[in-house]
């Protein structure tokens, strides 16, 4: 892991930094109120503001010794966390700067060329979002009702235990085939906890089969119109018995992604928490209070096809899938994720990553297919 | 809470931050400002919390 380190963008602070930095960092934010807490705590008693700490029969311990000593430990976290932080923004500041320099032109152009294929105006590609504008003006010409039939796997029941991690979740993403799967946790107190798994794109056609996890869909996606997929998967969740309002935990790769981050954001359930991998959220905005995690190979060029980030609101991990330069099917693949996620569960960063409520306890998985109906 | 009883916990509070500070420090390639500036004040927390936390389990003990 030390040779192929997770890059850390943290929405909150607007740094990015290498996972040891970001759990240094972590630590000494957690910790910096708890040490002056003690260090007033040891303050003597002349001082009436603070609550003291005082041990009147034991004149030989001398604890304003022990509160010098703190004190200067508190020095020494402040000069560390300030330098820390200060290199973390210089990189956000090279990485933003990188971005200008070669990112956007080169979204310009492709946005540019999707428009001109397209018979579409070229005004968009000069805009502020020129993916999604392209996206949307080609997406003028996709359906905007959309009928989808989904259907449960009738093989053998697969019971499930709560998911406890990132690398859990990643890992329960299902095959293509079968794209969306769904569990359903109810404590003792008869709330219900459910986790919704959604698999990436399965047709590359546009809307010439009856699979709804197709192109047209990725368009409508990035293009925020409604989706056939996505109408899917949300057919799948109410035929698993998830109510509105009720909690959700969304997982999605690819496609799956940009369908996991519509529905958190839809206002419908009461996201507990979002995590996308290898998906173009570029156009994405996260507006809910709920933690979203963006897993990405810096040598997969799906997520870049939604764009740059819109000030996203994801707390983004990257790293290099380690592929053959040029191997671009290898970087985007899910179990390169499935990887990254699990090696991203015992990095000394994941303990300060925003984090996931998790159900407990065990369900029966269930996993559904879809298929377009009639137009 | 008498003071005594608060001294141990306080003791057993800035060990518990001192082992997390020593395990927050880098194994792998460090990218960051100085390695060696930063390692060396980790350890110098690290060891203070730890001189204070031993000051206060024998105010502890002897207070109690």
């Amino acid at each position: 892991m030390g040779e192929n380190p997770f890059w850390i963008h943290d929405p909150a602070t607007v740094t990015v930094s290498d996972e040891f930095v970001y759990a240094l960092l972590g630590t000494l934010d957690r910790h910096a109120a708890g040490l002056t807490l003690i260090w007033s705590d040891l303050a003597p008693r002349d001082n009436p503001a603070t609550s003291r700490l005082e041990i009147p029969s034991v004149p030989r311990v001398d604890l304003s010794s022990a509160r010098h000593v703190l004190s200067e430990s508190l020095d020494d976290l402040t000069w560390l966390r300030r330098a820390l932080l200060a290199y973390a923004q210089a990189t956000a500041d090279q990485e933003r700067a990188r971005a200008e320099a070669w990112g956007e032109p080169a979204e310009r152009a492709l946005a540019l060329g999707l428009s001109l294929m397209s018979g579409a105006g070229v005004g968009g590609a000069l805009g502020s979002n020129p993916i999604g504008h392209a996206a949307g003006t080609i997406g003028g010409g996709i359906p905007r009702e959309h009928n989808v039939v989904v259907t449960e796997s009738t093989g053998k029941p697969q019971v499930a235990y709560a998911p406890q991690s990132v690398g859990d979740r990643v890992a329960r993403i299902p095959s293509t085939e079968s794209p969306i799967r769904v569990e359903r946790y109810v404590d003792e107190a008869g709330i219900a906890h459910s986790e919704v798994y959604v698999a990436g794109t399965h047709d590359w056609g546009f809307g010439t089969t009856a699979e709804p996890f197709d192109m047209n869909s990725n368009i409508a996606l990035v293009a925020g119109i409604p989706a056939a997929s996505l109408v899917g998967v949300r057919n799948a969740m109410t035929r698993a018995g998830i109510r509105k309002g009720e909690r959700v935990t969304f997982t999605g790769h690819s496609q799956g992604g940009l369908i996991a981050a519509r529905l958190a954001e839809s206002g419908r359930y009461q996201t507990t928490g979002l995590i996308v991998v290898g998906s173009p959220t570029g156009t994405l905005s996260i507006t809910g209070r709920y933690p979203a995690l963006a897993l990405r190979h810096t040598d997969d060029v799906v997520p870049r096809l939604g764009g740059s980030d819109q000030g996203s609101g994801f707390t983004t991990i990257e790293r290099s899938s380690t592929s053959s330069v040029g191997d671009v099917a290898s970087a985007h693949k899910k179990s390169g994720y499935v990887g990254m996620a699990r090696d991203l569960d015992t990095s000394p960063a994941a303990a300060h990553l925003p984090e996931i409520p998790n159900a407990s306890g065990t369900t029966q998985a269930r996993v559904f297919s879809a298929q377009r109906m009639g137009g | 809470m008498d003071d005594a009883y608060r001294a141990g916990l306080h003791a057993g509070e800035l060990r518990r931050i001192a082992l997390e500070l020593e395990r927050s420090l880098p194994t792998g390639e460090w990218r960051g400002p100085s390695e060696l500036e930063c390692r060396l004040r980790v350890m110098d927390i690290h060891a203070d919390l730890h001189r204070v936390a031993r000051l206060l389990d024998i105010a502890a003990r002897e207070g109690g």
